[in-house]
């Protein structure tokens, strides 16, 4: 192969690889070539999306712009620079009352009057060279209409760039050609925003004129203000409205008193304008029928056109040339009195609504002023009525401050305590009344301006005579009274000696009621021995005359007797001697006794005696008990009385009261007896009455018991009512009000139960009284085996004793001569060995200031007479006892029937009774002479007590209950019984 | 450096001394590319330099001139290859002034990898003109060459010198006096 053909391959070979790296980098190249256009698709794709959703966004707000400013109430429009319009919104249309194309391409500033157009460029070309973009002017546009509408404008140029372009100031100037020509100016519309403010600006007028009224209005009242007179104030007030209103004719009428004509009282005339007041005097209504009618109706008379209002009244109107006219009520308390009239003559007027109201509030203040005048006019009357009414009283009348100055002081006295104050340098009431008299007037005045009033009562000597004064405070207000002063010194010297006659009278009464029972009394006495001798004689004559005689002076005696008794008894009621004694007590042991007391004569009558007690009725209530049983007593007396066949009911119950601890007792006694007349039921409670026609001599009885009843259950608070028919029977009721509830009764039941169920055990108990009766009483009552008994007669001797034995309990008398109780139960307290013995005062009487003391010293104390309850109660409180079963009891209950000392006793005592008592009785059991039996009862009684002899004590209260109700059949079988009771006691001597 | 100029020194080469003097610079010199260029190709300016070098010891011609021959012969393939490049200039001057922002600027457009000289104009006259070139391949020589190609081109006479201002050679004041 030749040289160059080697060449040539190596030539072409490197030509071939050469080209091969080209087309492979071209590959390569054009793969990314490819790529990149791929890229760029993609790139155009996106952007293509993204122009169309722009384009979308930028639609879609270009809506919302239009329907905002389509909806906006206020004009919008665009103008270009010509000054024509080239869009405006819809409402636009609807208030210029133009279509849009009809708006579309007209001069903007034709719409403006032509005076405001100037006013307008110049505005806002001053806003604009401040740069402002927001500015507003008011001003009027002319509707297709030819309405005027107010608008608030606001003008914005479409570009700001060009600020301070002097095309946008040739512009303003109105030079808009050559704006227009200038092809580099940047702004070529105008936006123009205009609000109606039509109706706003309509308001402020409105208010400008209501202020205006609101002037009128305060003028005419602060002109009624004015002191001058109403007169001259009312003749003002119609000039104020009238020059106001610019009205032809203002006038004011006032009816006549009847209400049927009215005059012309005040009137105001226009310039040129007739006055007619004195032509329209005295109008009768009935001339004018429609004009009252509308005032009453409607409450104003109102035409512009007078043509159209009611015959009568143009016919009155139009003589006066009157054209317009409204007329308005005067009204006081809901009546109208006169009324106010504005007439037009020039032309028609058409009243505004604002100036009717302003009329109306008119005639309502001149109304007002009219009531005013007319009040100031009547109090003017009023004062001087009062005036007189005061000039003519007997009272002085002072006005005071706190001070007790005297602002003024008007008296009519001939005879004053004030008089002073009539001279010219006197002005207080402390110069004029002493110094303690003008110190409670101080003080009352200040008690006054406190309380609003006050009264106080004084007496101050004047002339040299006690004078009496009543002084009544009234507060006029912080700081002032009115002082009524009157003297009553006349009054009270005749309350004074009515007084004195009161006393007198009540004096009479006493001494007659204590005359009463002084005579009763005296009557006693003789009357047992009337009673007793006719008695013992009745029993021994033989004469059946003398027999009959001495039964009616037996009868006779014990009526008088009875009346007595009955007489004494209500002297006591009536000169308040009768004292209650509240105590506990068992309502139905009371109860049953009258079963037991009224016995015989049930029998002898044949009647059945119930007695029902509810078990609402407490075991224990506070009560009278004696007088409790003299009202039973006398209500089943009666009921037997004056039942002949039949029952008597007696039944008692109790009701709650407000107070828990209280009921009311009700108790009532019915009979099936006679009844009592209706008309009479109110005179059976009245002394020495008996039902009309009742038998005397049949139902005997003085007639005072239910008198005495009736006074008890004052006493008592109680009330009682009647209720019979006649030949039925009748019901007595009685309410005893608010009867306490015995609280402890259940205690004290217990412990008179207990009284007995206990001994004590081994002790010793100092007694100590001066008088050894007393010992021996207290030794009687504590019997019991184990106790030994030290006794002492004196305080000095009580000490002794116990210096050498201690005892368990002290029962100590106070008054003892020598050491007194106090002085020895002091000594018993100082001793430390001692005081812790228990001291039991003893005494009979304690004065009010003595308790005190003797709490202080005493651990307990004891009022003779001592009561056994009493005694145990002390006993079981300070000493160690045992409790006795029942069986026990009963024993010592038995036992103590007759005490050991009293058996000790016994023959002494039935030697006493044998030697004296049974001599002495066998005198007098036959005779029945009470006085006599009285003294026997009296003796042996006190015998029965010195001696400590239960079973003689019953025997004489048996006997003593007998003698008080002079019950001679009881009497003597008591009196007959002595004998029986001395055999009794004999027995005991086993 | 852009496989045209390699191509077109080749081809210079080829026509100046035949391929054999071609083949013989390609198999005596060590050529990462192996002496295959393609004008759309790039390749190390140092295969330039070698292949020069090779030339320059076959033919005993220096360096500098062998550059400067290829710098003249280079810009005729160029002005005949990128006419509408150069039709807009109406002298060498207003071309040589906008070799920096608009010839330069056109070819990274096409070639972004390319590393280009900097020619600033330092004065102009309509008679004078200084530009100074600047660069790391310092290759003021081939520039030296372009710039008589473009004075060729435009059918204009000028006297080029050229001055060093730094001691490497890489930044280089030329002054043309026509």
């Amino acid at each position: 192969m030749s040289k160059e053909t080697d060449l040539l391959l190596k030539k072409i070979e490197r030509e071939r690889l050469a080209r091969k790296q080209a087309e492979k980098l071209l590959e390569e190249k054009s793969l990314e070539l490819y790529e990149s256009n791929q890229q760029l698709k993609s790139l155009n794709n996106n952007l293509e999306h993204l122009v169309e959703e722009r384009t979308q966004k930028l639609f879609d707000t270009e809506q919302e712009y239009y329907a905002l400013v389509e909806s906006i109430t206020d004009i919008i429009c665009k103008v270009n620079l010509r000054g024509e319009i080239v869009f405006v919104n819809q409402i636009a249309s609807t208030i210029m009352g133009q279509s849009k194309e009809e708006l579309l391409g007209q001069r903007v500033l034709n719409f403006i009057p032509r005076d405001y157009r100037s006013k307008i460029f110049k505005y806002f070309a001053r806003q604009f060279l401040r740069n402002k973009c927001i500015s507003y002017f008011d001003l009027p546009i002319i509707t297709g209409q030819k309405n005027i509408l107010w608008v608030r404008v606001n003008v914005q140029f479409t570009e700001d760039r060009c600020k301070n372009c002097d095309l946008k100031r040739c512009f303003l100037a109105g030079l808009t050609d050559d704006v227009i020509s200038s092809n580099n100016c940047e702004f070529n519309e105008i936006i123009i925003v205009a609000h109606n403010i039509t109706e706003r600006r309509r308001n402020e007028l409105e208010i400008a004129r209501n202020l205006k009224q609101q002037e009128i209005l305060t003028e005419i009242s602060v002109n009624y203000n004015s002191i001058s007179d109403f007169e001259s104030n009312t003749n003002e007030a119609v000039r104020i409205i009238g020059q106001h209103t610019g009205v032809s004719r203002v006038y004011l009428f006032e009816d006549s008193a009847d209400g049927l004509s009215t005059s012309n009282t005040y009137e105001w005339c226009n310039d040129g304008i007739e006055s007619q007041i004195h032509e329209l005097q005295e109008i009768p209504y009935s001339e004018i029928p429609s004009w009252k009618k509308l005032l009453k109706e409607e409450g104003i008379v109102y035409s512009d056109k007078i043509e159209q209002l009611p015959e009568d009244i143009r016919l009155i109107l139009e003589p006066q040339g009157i054209k317009s006219i409204i007329v308005l009520p005067l009204i006081e308390s809901g009546n109208i009195f006169g009324f106010i009239g504005f007439d037009e003559c020039d032309s028609n007027h058409q009243w505004t609504k604002s100036e009717i109201e302003l009329l109306r509030t008119v005639s309502s203040t001149i109304s007002t002023a009219f009531l005013r005048h007319r009040i100031q006019t009547d109090l003017v009357i009023s004062e001087k009525e009062n005036r007189g009414i005061i000039d003519s009283i007997p009272d002085e009348i002072l006005r005071l401050n706190r001070e007790g100055t005297v602002i003024s002081y008007k008296s009519r006295c001939d005879v004053s305590i004030f008089e002073k104050l009539n001279q010219p340098e006197v002005n207080s009431i402390i110069d004029v009344l002493s110094e303690d008299l003008s110190n409670s007037f101080i003080s009352s005045i200040e008690e006054c301006i406190v309380k609003g009033n006050f009264e106080f009562n004084f007496s101050s000597f004047h002339h040299d005579t006690m004078q009496y004064f009543e002084a009544r405070f009234v507060k006029l207000n912080s700081t002032e009274v009115l002082v009524i002063v009157r003297n009553v010194s006349e009054i009270k010297e005749n309350e004074k000696q009515l007084q004195i006659a009161k006393n007198k009278a009540e004096q009479a009464s006493k001494a007659k009621s204590e005359f009463l029972a002084n005579v009763s009394h005296e009557i006693r006495t003789p009357m047992n021995a009337i009673l007793g001798f006719s008695e013992w004689l009745h029993s021994n004559v033989e004469n059946p005359q003398h027999k009959n005689y001495l039964h009616t002076i037996m009868t006779s005696g014990r009526n008088l007797l009875a009346l007595i008794n009955d007489i004494l008894d209500l002297s006591k009621i009536e000169s308040g001697k009768m004292n209650i004694e509240l105590e506990p007590m068992q309502c139905k042991v009371v109860i049953n006794q009258m079963k037991q007391v009224f016995k015989q004569k049930l029998e002898a009558k044949n009647l059945a005696f119930n007695i029902s007690v509810d078990s609402s009725v407490p075991m224990y209530i506070y009560m009278d008990e004696v007088r409790f049983y003299q009202i039973l007593f006398n209500l089943v007396g009666n009921a037997i009385k004056f039942t002949s066949k039949g029952f008597i009911h007696v039944s008692v119950s109790a009701a709650k009261t407000s107070d828990p601890n209280a009921i009311n007792l009700i108790l009532s006694v019915e009979d099936t007896g006679i009844g009592i007349k209706e008309d009479q039921q109110a005179d059976v409670f009245k002394a020495f009455t008996q039902q009309s026609g009742q038998s005397n001599r049949y139902y005997e009885g003085t007639g005072l018991g239910l008198t005495i009843v009736g006074g008890l259950l004052k006493k008592l608070n109680g009330e009682i009512s009647l209720k019979s028919e006649v030949g039925r029977g009748s019901k007595f009721t009685i309410k005893f009000k608010d009867v306490k509830i015995a609280e402890v009764s259940a205690e004290e039941d217990q412990k008179a139960k207990e009284l007995n169920d206990f001994v004590l055990e081994p002790c010793k108990i100092l007694i100590v009284d001066d008088l050894k009766f007393n010992i021996l009483v207290l030794k009687r009552i504590i019997e019991f085996d184990n106790v030994t008994f030290l006794e002492a007669e004196s305080g000095e001797q009580a000490i002794e004793i116990m210096e050498t034995e201690q005892p368990d309990i002290v029962f100590m008398d106070i008054r003892m001569p020598g050491m007194n109780g106090y002085d020895a139960t002091e000594v018993i307290r100082n001793n430390p060995e001692w005081n812790h013995i228990p001291v039991v005062a003893f005494t009979a009487s304690i004065m009010n200031d003595e308790l005190e003391r003797i709490h202080k010293l005493f651990d307990e104390y004891l009022q003779k007479p001592v009561f056994r309850k009493d005694v145990f109660a002390v006993l079981k409180r300070f000493m160690k006892i045992k409790y006795l079963n029942a069986e026990d009891a009963q024993i010592i209950e038995d036992e103590v029937k007759l005490s050991g000392e009293c058996i000790a006793a016994l023959p002494e005592i039935i030697e006493g009774l044998e030697s004296k008592f049974i001599t002495d009785w066998k005198k007098i059991k036959n005779d029945l002479i009470i006085y006599e039996i009285e003294d026997f009862s009296k003796n042996l009684s006190d015998f029965a007590f010195k001696k400590s002899c239960i079973i003689l004590d019953n025997y004489c209260k048996d006997l003593d209950l007998a003698i008080q109700s002079f019950d001679i059949e009881l009497i003597e079988k008591q009196i007959g019984g002595f004998d029986k009771v001395v055999i009794e006691l004999k027995t005991y001597l086993q | 450096m852009k496989g045209l100029v390699f191509c077109e020194f080749l081809e210079m080469v080829e026509k100046e001394f035949g391929y054999e003097t071609v083949d013989h610079i390609i198999e005596n010199t060590n050529l990462p590319s192996n002496g295959v260029y393609t004008s759309v190709g790039t390749y190390s300016h140092e295969e330039m330099f070698a292949l020069v070098g090779q030339l320059s010891a076959k033919t005993n011609i220096p360096v500098s001139k062998l550059f400067y021959a290829y710098g003249e012969y280079v810009f005729g393939v160029f002005g005949n290859a990128y006419k509408e490049l150069i039709l807009g200039y109406e002298n060498a001057f207003d071309f040589l002034c906008r070799v920096e922002d608009t010839i330069h600027v056109q070819v990274l457009k096409l070639y972004p990898e390319a590393e280009l000289p900097r020619i600033e104009v330092k004065n102009r006259s309509d008679e004078f003109l200084e530009l100074v070139y600047t660069s790391k391949r310092k290759m003021s020589d081939f520039a030296e060459g372009l710039i008589q190609g473009c004075m060729k081109y435009f059918n204009e006479n000028a006297s080029i010198s050229k001055e060093f201002l730094s001691e490497d050679q890489s930044q280089v004041l030329f002054t043309i006096k026509k």
